[in-house]
């Protein structure tokens, strides 16, 4: 059960304390409006790396770009961990994708949805593999095996007109 | 997966029962050395499994010790994880042998782990004396897995239960001799390692040594890595197969590495590449995914099942082919495999909890699971000063 953790992302130690999985009061995220991004780095304690609005500002590390002018995406890391928030410019967030050796604080990350994704996972498993657990309009999916995890959560509806799956990663 | 069959769900509490602690002295069930002390029984639904878990889980049996004494204990139905790094036990299973955490300044060391059907496990390190087969007792590091640890954490918040895992740990047999390695030696925020007190805990790094062991690697011979040998099993299943995992390659008689067989050298993820068709993606062998996950082919017309999105349903078996090379470009051949359907194999036929030709859609990855290994030797090399690892078969 295995990450393209590079050592350039290990030399990336940040000033600022890790606790991944910070609980903290109800931040926004998914489904929210773009600002509600800094209030995750801030709950999830971490540090925004890049905010690029085009595909060749987004192209280095790790392939996250935006295809379309009008969107944005936010990368946040902590230490070994970076999270991509994408979002409609001034609009709200419609999708979160992360690469790492575990997986972000989903609470916080899905914010209001997280109850749904949470009862949607509750209970004993019935087998071992990358998941997709689509709860009405919330699809998370995960991947990856030791040392380099993967996931994404995306709104189905809140998706824009001509953003492809495949580049939110 | 979350809308399985109900019977997939493990009773667990039937395993409980099974794996009480104790002094134990030989015979050890379910630890059978054969002439030789590398030769570990595996299994597939079979013995030292609890019976009926989940589809396609390999389950090994090891006997831990309090390090330096002989107060051991047989733990069975564990998932035997070539996608992992370590062993982890969950801590009520073995909580008679006492064995002693890891501390560091006054604080327990914990860790929270992540696999990739999005599950966390999180608890504190514990040294034990780990013995695989017949091989001599390694003191290594282990995990108790025990969400109850610290229980006003703020981190890896809804970590797995025993009651919800389906196996009593996991035997993690990588190519990597640690979890984490150098990146959690030189930051405390790598987001796997915590320092504990009694109410709340900080990430802290970790020196190499101080890491899960992969406890292969830890053997004083058969240390360089593992051979996986199951039977083959026709597309429409088995109920269970017994096989062996081989320590150690090349280090005896019973585990040379044929001269013939495909070899793949690991990227520093890991990883290899496999192209079913177009651009080939990131690829890894994991005996812990209990299907084959990837991207079809779009003429392949593979789609999920209506039930089980998890899982492809096709009207009848599909052969397909993929082509594995190393990261480097080196090419490893082509290799065919079957996709069925998984409501036809595995709902529609109770008592079948094997199978080669089950599988489900993943978009970054070619993950070859547990169906991989099945009618096939696979060679895993663990990681030197020279080189990665590799897989060969």
């Amino acid at each position: 059960m295995h990450t393209p953790l590079r050592s350039h992302l290990a030399r990336l130690a940040l000033a600022l304390p890790l606790a991944l999985g910070l609980a903290g009061p109800a931040r926004a995220t998914l489904g929210e409006a773009e600002a509600s991004v800094d209030r995750d780095a801030d709950a999830m304690k971490m540090t925004s790396v890049r905010r690029a609005a085009t595909a060749a500002a987004a192209s280095p590390a790790s392939g996250g770009s935006v295809p379309v002018g009008d969107r944005v995406v936010h990368e946040l890391r902590a230490g070994l961990l970076s999270v991509r928030q994408y979002a409609v410019a001034g609009g709200t967030v419609f999708a979160v994708a992360w690469e790492g050796p575990v997986h972000p604080d989903l609470d916080t990350l899905l914010g209001a949805h997280a109850r749904a994704y949470r009862a949607a996972v509750a209970g004993p498993r019935a087998a071992r593999g990358p998941r997709r657990i689509v709860a009405g309009n919330l699809v998370v999916e995960f991947g990856g095996h030791g040392r380099s995890l993967q996931g994404r959560a995306y709104l189905t509806d809140a998706v824009p007109a001509g953003a492809s799956l495949d580049d939110l990663r | 997966m979350t809308s399985a069959d109900p019977r997939r769900l493990a009773p667990l509490l039937l395993l409980l029962a099974a794996c009480g602690s104790g002094k134990s002295t030989t015979p050890d069930p379910g630890v059978i050395g054969g002439d030789l002390p590398n030769v570990m029984a595996l299994s597939v639904n079979g013995a030292g499994c609890s019976a009926d878990s989940y589809l396609n889980k390999p389950c090994v049996s090891v006997k831990l010790c309090l390090p330096g004494t002989q107060t051991c204990q047989v733990v069975d139905d564990l998932l035997l994880d070539t996608g992992s790094t370590g062993l982890r036990v969950f801590a009520e299973v073995v909580s008679g042998l006492g064995l002693p955490r890891v501390t560091a300044g006054g604080q327990t060391v914990a860790e929270c782990i992540g696999y990739l059907d999005g599950s966390n496990q999180w608890g504190p390190l514990a040294t034990a004396d780990v013995v695989l087969a017949s091989e001599p007792a390694v003191t290594i590091p282990i995990q108790l897995i025990d969400d109850a640890f610290v229980p006003g954490r703020s981190q890896c918040t809804g970590a797995e239960k025993l009651a919800d895992a389906g196996f009593n740990g996991i035997l993690g047999v990588s190519n990597w001799k640690e979890d984490c390695g150098a990146s959690c030696t030189s930051s405390a925020s790598n987001g796997m390692y915590y320092a504990c007190g009694d109410a709340s805990c900080a990430g802290t790094t970790r020196p190499l040594a101080g890491q899960l062991q992969n406890p292969v690697a830890a053997l004083p011979l058969d240390n360089n890595g593992v051979v996986v040998k199951l039977p083959a099993v026709g597309a429409l299943g088995s109920p269970s197969v017994e096989g062996t995992l081989l320590l150690g390659i090349g280090t005896r008689s019973n585990n040379a590495r044929p001269p013939a067989a495909t070899l793949i050298q690991l990227d520093s993820s890991g990883e290899f590449k496999t192209a079913v068709s177009g651009a080939a993606k990131r690829a890894f062998t994991d005996t812990g995914s209990n299907g084959l996950f990837f991207t079809p082919p779009v003429s392949a017309g593979l789609t999920t099942c209506a039930a089980y999105a998890d899982w492809f349903c096709p009207d009848s078996t599909l052969s397909l082919t993929a082509t594995n090379s190393a990261a480097s470009g080196l090419a490893g051949g082509s290799i065919g495999f079957e996709i069925g359907s998984f409501k036809s194999i595995m709902i529609d036929q109770p008592a079948v909890y094997v199978s080669p030709a089950v599988g489900g859609p993943l978009a970054t990855y070619f993950d070859w699971g547990l169906p991989f290994f099945l009618g096939r030797d696979v060679y895993l090399g663990l990681e030197s000063s020279s080189s990665n690892g590799f897989v060969a078969y």
